[in-house]
């Protein structure tokens, strides 16, 4: 069959509209499963995912897609089947259509759907224990013709480079606003704030930028389907009882943040059910019940939103962390038990009594808390021995936004983001000799923070003179900067930088700001790790130090 | 004819596509980025866009530097940017003769 221009088109479009509602059917089906042996199966949850297969086949076949429409049609079936109350949503047929679904996407690319049709129809005649009675009035139904529940109400998909330019704009337009307002002032010696017009302009704008930020904000849920997918199908596997439960999944995040805390999330889940929580016999024997809980909460406070994933598993044990990090040379003497419990963040170290495929080898609790660090969020952990874990990812609500505080160095503003600055400092010498600053007890290297930007022509890590020394913590270190002059705090809309340039490991990106300025944002973490590479400094900073129990 | 913006790299004669270019900006006033190679200028502001310079005769492998009287702002795949020069900038048709090596955007900045 010859594959048109025009075909193609209308196959990508299908394969778009495919995804949502293949992701919709992946957790109908999951859901299916949840409420089996519960209360009585979602009348409505079943008739939605029919309407889903129902509209995959029909539109497979306009665009000639054969093998699709044969699956989609398979699929229809089971439904059919669970509709009419002749099939109960057993585990064996949820896993038949959650593997349909998952193989779906190769189908259009040609795969052949002959095994999963095979599969479907084996699950449907696989004898069942118990046969849950629908209502009656689902029996002998055709596809409900009046949907009774839309997933999706009043949504419309916009391509992602749109909205950035929406923002873009919004943002230059209140830039805008304001430099008219300055020329104003200069040219036409006119106060622009006593004309009613231009402050009623000016508020606009200013709600334009907001909404145009808003607009990059989705529900935590909207991520969340492979987590839940994960722990049902990892449990399964290691022989676990495990439920999923989500709290507070309306909970609006950047949708760029919450992108990245999607593999950080998986990795987290995948510890808790592999090694966190229990058989179901010793569950028993602990005096707990055999399923055990693996719990998301999602909430904002103020501007981050906290994603608190709990299980009800053994817990982490500190001594054998402990034991771990001293092995490995790491300094644990008069650890506090919540920082011993965030050496679990340290690279190489597992607790883990057995290297599974899945988790065990010390490799990623630290990627989580590197990716918590590149989204100017941390990461923290709470355990309890016998009762549990908690991790909390503490994120920003948007990228978009920062609060920063702002400084001089060689002649230059920067902003560095505030959640990293621990405390300024007044710029007296060091009394040991050495170029360092004393904070909470602890000696930490100080260098002029033109230095290790490369602004000053004669670098030296010498950080005499000087207005403050801002002392900045990448999570895991602590580090003093001299600048000339701090400029005070305040929001900085924050935009990465282009990609024809190199990457600048300790910028973060830059702000245009309403003069026409160009403010830089800069990154604490890349930011120290300059500084460390400083002639002079190196040596110093080869001293140990130890691990916060805030790992931002 | 295919017409191209001839401008002096660093004292060297170099042209652009006219297709490859957006716009000349007068006296461009780039913020100094931290830790960027010779060949960033920094950024400047483009109607709220921060927008990088380039100075062209590193990336060229031509002695000295560029003058920063123009930004000639040209567009590629992965955005836009702008290559600094001390002008004139003049726009030629593309004759082949004296017209000088025309640059490879994509090429030059990717």
């Amino acid at each position: 069959m010859t594959v048109t221009g025009r075909d193609e088109r209308f196959r990508r479009l299908y394969a778009e509209e495919a995804v949502h509602r293949l992701s919709r059917l992946s957790s109908g089906a999951l859901e299916l499963e949840s409420a089996r042996g519960g209360g009585p199966v979602d009348a409505e949850l079943v008739d939605a995912m029919f309407r889903d297969a129902h509209s995959l086949k029909g539109g497979a076949a306009v665009v000639g897609l054969d093998e699709a429409s044969r699956v989609a049609h398979a699929l229809e079936d089971v439904l059919e089947a669970l509709r009419s109350g002749i099939k109960a949503p057993t585990a064996g047929l949820v896993d038949a259509l959650l593997e349909a679904v998952d193989a779906f996407p190769a189908l259009l690319d040609g795969a052949d759907g002959a095994g999963i049709v095979a599969r479907l129809v084996a699950a449907l005649d696989e004898p069942q224990e118990r046969v849950v009675a629908l209502p009656e009035v689902w029996r002998g139904s055709a596809v409900p013709a009046v949907p009774r529940r839309d997933p999706e109400p009043d949504i419309v998909r916009v391509p992602r480079r749109r909205l950035d330019a929406l923002s873009r704009l919004a943002e230059a337009s209140a830039a805008a606003q304001q430099r008219l307002a300055r020329a104003l002032a200069d040219r036409a010696d006119v106060d622009a704030g006593q004309i009613g017009e231009f402050r009623q302009l000016a508020q606009l704008l200013g709600e334009l930028q907001e909404q145009a930020v808003r607009t990059r904000m989705v529900p935590v849920a909207s991520v969340l389907e492979p987590v839940r997918r994960t722990v049902r199908d990892l449990a399964r596997a290691v022989g676990k009882h495990a439920r999923w439960e989500l709290r507070g999944g309306e909970t609006e995040l950047d949708r760029g943040v919450l992108e990245q805390l999607a593999d950080p999330l998986l990795h987290l889940v995948r510890n808790a059910v592999d090694h966190g929580l229990e058989h179901p016999d010793e569950r028993r024997g602990a005096g707990k019940p055999p399923v055990g809980t693996v719990e998301l909460t999602a909430r904002q406070r103020g501007p981050e939103v906290v994603l608190a994933l709990r299980h009800d598993g053994r817990g982490i044990d500190i001594e054998r962390v402990l034991v771990e990090a001293g092995a490995r040379g790491l300094d644990t003497a008069g650890l506090s038990p919540a920082d011993a419990v965030s050496l679990v963040f340290t690279s190489g170290l597992s607790t883990a009594a057995a290297v599974t495929a899945l988790s065990g080898r010390g490799v990623g609790l630290d990627v989580v808390s590197a990716v918590l660090r590149r989204v100017r969020g941390r990461v923290e952990v709470r355990s309890r021995r016998g009762e549990g874990t908690e991790f909390r990812l503490v994120v920003p609500l948007t990228l978009a936004v920062l609060p920063c505080l702002l400084a001089e160095a060689a002649g230059q503003r920067v902003a560095v983001p505030l959640q990293a600055v621990v405390t300024a400092l007044p710029p007296a010498s060091s009394p040991y000799g050495w170029d360092t600053v004393r904070v909470d007890g602890r000696m930490l290297p100080r260098c002029a923070l033109a230095a290790a930007l490369g602004l000053d022509p004669a670098p030296t890590p010498a950080a005499g003179g000087g207005a403050a020394a801002l002392v900045l913590s990448d999570g895991a270190r602590r580090h003093a900067f001299t600048v000339d002059r701090l400029a005070g705090t305040r929001d900085v809309v924050v935009r990465g930088l282009s990609p024809l340039l190199p990457r600048l490991p300790a910028v973060a990106g830059a702000s245009v700001e309403p003069d026409g300025s160009i403010l830089v944002v800069l990154d604490p973490g890349g930011l120290v790790d300059r500084a460390e590479r400083l002639p002079g400094l190196a040596d110093h900073t080869q001293s140990r130090q130890r691990p916060s129990n805030r790992t931002s | 004819m295919p017409r191209a913006l001839v401008f002096p790299v660093a004292g060297t004669a170099a042209a652009v596509p006219l297709a490859a270019a957006r716009e000349v900006v007068v006296d461009p006033v780039a913020t100094p980025l931290p830790t960027a190679p010779p060949s960033v200028l920094g950024l400047f502001d483009l109607r709220g866009e921060s927008v990088p310079l380039f100075d062209g005769a590193p990336l060229l492998r031509l002695p000295g530097r560029s003058g920063r009287g123009y930004a000639v702002v040209v567009a590629c795949a992965a955005g836009i940017a702008g290559l600094a020069t001390e002008g004139p900038v003049d726009l030629v048709p593309l004759t082949g003769g004296d017209t000088p090596a025309v640059l490879e955007v994509e090429v030059l900045l990717g």
